[in-house]
């Protein structure tokens, strides 16, 4: 299914720089930045009761510490990041149509939270999804 | 501070570590075994603990040890009534034993002359 896919491509542009990714909930490690992430896969098309096309949907948030905003450099390193999932899962052939969304303290956690809804069309026998 | 010390317990605490392609992976490991005064909450501590949604609980007074003192403050833990080995299956603490405790409410260390410690724990049915 496309999770894993999604956690490779996360994790190869964002692990080194200290940010994790977690499906669904995040693990019991302090961070100052994180990801947690959800999927959905639909069978779109269909051949002869085969799927040919599928379609994944992910729902990317993306937290960081609240303190991290008050300082403009720290802005700038949420900035860099946001760019840095979009260009990543762009080039892992997502799609964002609506963009990034600064939703605020979501969760009440002390954490900003930035979404992105993506989606995936691949054929079927790809293997990715 | 006199109690009769005559149950013993084991506490395990969740750890997580985090594999780059793969993500979190967390697992239960054993800090440490005492023996402690386990007395059942019964009564009108029962009625208020029940109005909570608490079922079981209890208030364990016992003998201060660093790592179980800094595991019941900083992690998830589970406390093994009767060192019952069998409250974590296949890696996870099990609802299902009765012996399976967690923290409920912190835990102090007593007048913090790091002799002896003092917590409630309440019967661990998961989340």
């Amino acid at each position: 299914m496309i999770r894993r896919y999604v956690q490779q491509t996360l994790d190869n542009a964002l692990e080194p720089l200290g940010v994790y990714s977690f499906w669904q909930r995040k693990a019991d490690i302090d961070l100052e930045e994180y990801i947690v992430y959800e999927t959905n896969d639909i069978d779109e098309a269909f051949a002869d009761l085969e799927p040919l096309i599928k379609v994944a949907n992910v729902t990317i948030k993306y937290f960081y510490r609240q303190e991290m905003a008050d300082t403009e450099a720290s802005r700038q390193t949420i900035d860099s990041r946001k760019k840095l999932i979009m260009q990543s899962m762009k080039a892992a052939g997502f799609d964002c149509p609506t963009g990034a969304f600064d939703a605020g303290d979501i969760d009440d956690i002390g954490y900003f939270a930035v979404i992105f809804e993506m989606t995936f069309k691949g054929v079927a026998y790809e293997g990715r999804c | 501070m006199k109690f009769t010390a005559n149950t013993p317990i084991e506490v395990y605490a969740k750890k997580s570590n985090y594999i780059k392609g793969e993500g979190q992976t967390s697992e239960w490991g054993f800090i440490g075994k005492l023996y402690c005064e386990w007395r059942g909450t019964y009564g009108d501590r029962l009625l208020t603990a029940t109005s909570l949604g608490v079922t079981d609980s209890a208030t364990i007074r016992t003998y201060y040890h660093p790592k179980i003192y800094e595991a019941l403050r900083a992690q998830q833990c589970i406390v093994a009534k009767n060192a019952d080995k069998g409250v974590l299956k296949n890696g996870l603490p099990d609802k299902h034993n009765p012996n399976a405790y967690e923290l409920w409410g912190g835990v102090d260390n007593v007048q913090e002359a790091n002799l002896f410690m003092e917590f409630r724990v309440r019967r661990y049915e998961g989340k």
